[in-house]
């Protein structure tokens, strides 16, 4: 029998048929159109109606289901429909339709829409069925949920505020991808969240700051020099400006409480797109089980539509195929000096980032440690005085955003010394990056708050700047210890520097590295083999977590912070845009985008929680600065909240009140319930390992239960004299459609 | 949006609507887009059948590798001519909003070169050569390609994947659902 007849036998499903195969077929046909899979299966391979498969599956489905067939079982039906072109859908559906009444009626039609979409029909189909469902009209209530439903999803799509940007970043995914896309989506959400953040902060803080109509603060005859923006300094940007007292609001109680507010929602809106995130990626990062398929068959990305594009995205693909073949080769036994060498460089590249890391934290803290000459700009200077007196005010910014620039290329320098594979190469220097990133903002912000030491009386290490230091000038320095000085303030313009010098720092490197090298290219001045850079998504992308991490530890210094960044991420969107529009390829290393997508908000997570836990410490810990601010009055920032401070003094009944929180707050409480939590997370991860190992387990049984199917099968099918001439292939292409009815039919049971 | 909304009844878009993973607004998008690829035919006739290649100047569809393949299997006559409908219902699968396991089951079918409802060796080199091109790959890396693929998927030991094996591995990829879209 050849695979047409065969094709035929199968088409014959349908029609009563006028050959029968076998006694047993024309009973088991009895049971008509449910049974049609089973059916053909008696009907092509005569010695197999008695098989266990048919009997069993044929007698379960009349148990459960009796004569009539149920929406899902027609709706099944219509999904295998292209194994059995003949099956009259309509008919089908219009004589089960009219043996229901009422509400059975009713649920049918309802089942049969909500599940006619997903099925693999073409749409004229579709259509038809459908016609003949609604042309009664009982469904009123069905087309209430449908309009709530399609109102709510064109809600969704159709407020062109929530996507600004699309159609920039649809260009962009035309030639680069979905990868880069990602960094803007990313950068979109920053700008969003960011602009929640700065409204509400504007409206409860600014806004009735405001209404006391008071702008700038009056210097004192005290001579307070703080400040280097000049009028900057003093305006509503800073916290210096916030009175304590306005009519009928209380300003203090509304800044403290706002700001926690506003870190909660940041923090809730990061953890519930994350869980919602991983939900939906079904857990699916147990490694990459199918490296191979997967790269095969999900790798190429449909959105590129650009020729340019889709040419740039084969050649990387292809490069990442040779890659992992070359990888499983590779898994070959190393001689052993070879391995000590690369342990002896693994071990010293090692050494050497730590040294880094120290060396850079060590520099940073030095360098804020120096009082900066408090010089006002002169413009009528000449250059060489104008760039000392920049200098000295942006020293620390620019230490920091130096730092930030060379030290992650040296790790990358490095890893290619340690002769990893590709992908654990990429993890290292990520998290070495990452590591660097939020020592060096830990280190900036407390040796920041170092200078608030200052008040209780501690000196400072004064250093001598480097350059000469006129006589009047040094009581300016002894006195930057005196209390009136604005420390709040101070901490806030560092950070605000250090925002406006990364910004910098950013489009110079771009101009420079990106764009410089683009018209190099295009003009062919340069006689090498230059390619135009490429669009790195992890470093930018750790860029804007890094800038965020900034704006939320200026946010309780600086109300307005999150409306500069605002402010910056616009700036940063369209230069990004541009530069990858006209000077950047894609990149030729695909980091996964997907995954990525809860990555970034994961890095977003932790970086809000290692900014966080500085400003709290310094509220909990730090006096408020005396002169300025809302907070000038208290003892400590949170204070501010009347319960927190009447427990200084509560009546003598309720004293064990604060008699048990003190004591909750000592050693001998944190440190059993740090235990019992370390506990509680490794018992999560034993019972996650446990659930993997569940999960081989199972994986395993499914390709053994399917050889043993498969050869049962097969076997059955070779004893048939007809079909034991069937070679190999056909005999596949046989087991394939088999295989994928048993499955069809094990769906079912 | 005035011109074309007088093009279909209120019937036929809340029809549509229900049928595929678009909202009104678009469905109707979608309809300008394939008026543009042959106005004149469509002015006449909305459901006008087009023919595969001009169905293929559609810059989304121009540089696939897999155009033929995918114009195949979503016109209704099988032999590439698509009417509005079927583009419609090509669409509402790689749009954004459609579930998993239809875009894997549509992904299957046109990865399916032969059209015998398995994955063989043959359809899986075509694939490899559609992918890489002119910088392709020499012999011994195809095979042992090939090799490690029904090593990874290939649950039965038949040297092909059938859908329930494709499906398997497929609905697991995390980027499947990201590279298996076309946006309008």
């Amino acid at each position: 029998m050849e695979f047409n007849e065969q094709s035929n036998l199968l088409r014959n499903g349908g029609d009563r048929p006028t050959t029968s195969y076998g006694g047993r077929a024309q009973t088991v046909r009895d049971a008509e159109e449910y049974s049609y899979d089973n059916s053909s299966f008696a009907v092509d391979y005569e010695g197999l109606s008695s098989s266990d498969l048919v009997e069993s599956s044929r007698s379960r489905s009349k148990s459960i289901l009796g004569e009539r067939e149920s929406a899902s079982d027609i709706l099944y039906r219509l999904r295998y429909s292209f194994l059995d072109p003949d099956l009259d859908s309509e008919h089908v559906i219009s004589e089960t339709q009219d043996c229901l009444t009422g509400q059975d009626k009713l649920r049918f039609k309802e089942d049969i829409l909500e599940g006619i979409r997903e099925v693999c029909l073409p749409m004229k189909q579709k259509l038809r069925i459908r016609r003949i469902i609604t042309t009664d009209r009982v469904n009123r209530r069905r087309d209430q949920n449908s309009k709530k439903y399609i109102s709510s999803k064109s809600r969704k799509n159709g407020s062109g505020f929530l996507h600004l940007w699309e159609s920039s970043i649809t260009k962009l995914t035309a030639y680069f991808g979905s990868t880069v896309a990602s960094y803007f989506t990313f950068l979109r959400t920053l700008f969003f969240l960011n602009l929640v953040t700065g409204i509400i902060l504007f409206s409860f803080i600014g806004v009735p700051q405001i209404t006391t109509g008071e702008f700038l603060l009056d210097l004192d005859d005290k001579g307070k020099t703080f400040g280097h923006f000049g009028d900057l300094s003093y305006s509503m940007l800073f916290y210096g400006i916030y009175q304590d007292a306005v009519d009928g609001f209380s300003l203090p109680l509304s800044y403290f409480l706002t700001w926690i507010a506003v870190n909660l929602l940041t923090v809730l809106y990061l953890a519930s797109s994350m869980y919602l995130r991983y939900r939906r990626s079904k857990l699916s990062d147990t490694g990459s089980d199918f490296p191979f398929t997967w790269s095969m068959f999900c790798y190429f990305d449909f959105t590129i539509n650009t020729k340019a594009g889709v040419k740039d995205h084969l050649k990387a693909f292809c490069t990442d195929l040779k890659e992992k073949i070359r990888e499983e080769k590779s898994l070959e036994v190393v001689a052993w000096l070879k391995k000590l060498q690369i342990y002896f460089l693994r071990l010293v590249s090692n050494v050497i980032v730590l040294g880094l890391l120290g060396g850079s934290g060590y520099l940073i803290y030095y360098v804020a440690q120096q009082e900066p000459d408090e010089r006002d700009v002169d413009f009528n200077e000449n250059l060489k005085e104008l760039a000392k007196e920049i200098y000295e005010r942006y020293r620390l910014a620019a230490v920091v955003a130096i730092l930030k620039l060379v030290v992650p290329s040296i790790f990358k320098l490095l890893v290619k010394m340690e002769s990893y594979q590709p992908r654990t190469e990429l993890k290292f220097t990520l998290a070495r990056t990452t590591f660097f990133h939020y020592a060096s903002l830990i280190v900036f912000i407390t040796s920041l708050t170092k200078k608030a030491d200052c008040i209780d009386g501690q000196e400072p290490q004064i250093t001598s700047t480097p350059s000469s230091v006129p006589s009047n000038h040094s009581t300016n320095n002894s006195t930057s210890c005196a209390t009136n000085q604005c420390w709040e303030n101070i901490v806030g313009e560092e950070i605000f520097k250090l925002i406006l010098v990364d910004l910098g720092v950013c489009i110079a490197v771009g101009i420079l590295f990106d764009v410089l090298i683009a018209v190099f290219v295009r003009t062919r001045t340069c006689c090498c083999k230059m390619d135009y850079s490429e669009f790195v998504v992890t470093s930018n992308v750790l860029d804007l977590v890094y800038g965020q991490g900034l704006v939320w530890l200026g946010l309780y210094f600086s109300p307005l912070m999150a409306l500069v960044a605002v402010v910056k991420l616009f700036i940063v969107f369209y230069f990004r845009y541009f530069v990858a529009r006209f000077a950047n390829i894609p990149p030729k290393k695909m980091f996964r985008a997907s995954r990525s997508g809860s990555f970034y908000l994961f890095l977003l997570l932790i970086t809000w929680i290692l900014c966080f836990i500085p400003v709290v410490y310094i509220l909990i810990e730090k006096t408020p600065s005396v002169d300025c601010g809302p907070f000038a009055k208290k003892d400590r920032a949170y204070k501010v909240i009347d319960f927190l401070d009447s427990l200084d003094d509560l009546p003598s009944w309720l004293s064990w009140v604060k008699d048990a929180l003190d004591y909750i707050a000592t050693a001998i409480v944190i440190i059993p319930v740090i235990v019992v939590l370390i506990l509680l997370v490794l018992y999560y991860r034993v019972k996650s390992s446990s659930y993997n190992a569940l999960i081989q387990e199972l994986r395993r049984q499914l390709v053994f239960e399917r050889k043993i199917e498969r050869k049962k099968v097969f076997a059955k099918a070779l004893s048939v004299p007809a079909l034991g001439s069937l070679g190999k292939t056909t005999g596949s292409a046989v087991t394939g459609e088999m295989s994928r009815k048993t499955s069809a039919v094990t769906f079912t049971a | 949006m005035g011109g074309s909304q007088s093009v279909f009844s209120e019937q036929e878009l809340s029809d549509y609507q229900e049928l595929t993973y678009f909202t009104k607004k678009e469905i109707l998008h979608v309809f300008k887009r394939f008026q543009t690829l042959d106005p004149d035919s469509v002015e006449r006739d909305k459901n006008a059948k087009l023919n595969r290649e001009t169905i293929l100047k559609l810059p989304e569809l121009q540089v696939n590798p897999f155009n033929d393949r995918i114009t195949t299997v979503f016109s209704s006559a099988g032999d590439g001519c698509m009417t509005f409908e079927d583009f419609l219902d090509m669409m509402s699968v790689f749009s954004d909003n459609a579930p998993k396991n239809v875009k894997v089951e549509y992904a299957f079918r046109i990865y399916d070169f032969d059209e015998d409802d398995v994955i063989s060796g043959k359809d899986l080199r075509e694939v490899i050569n559609r992918l890489t091109g002119e910088q392709a790959l020499n012999d011994e890396e195809m095979e042992q390609l090939i090799q490690n693929i029904l090593e990874e998927a290939d649950l039965d030991d038949d040297d092909s994947l059938s859908f329930a094996e494709f499906e398997h591995v497929i609905s697991k990829a995390p980027d499947f659902i990201n590279s298996f879209r076309i946006r309008l």
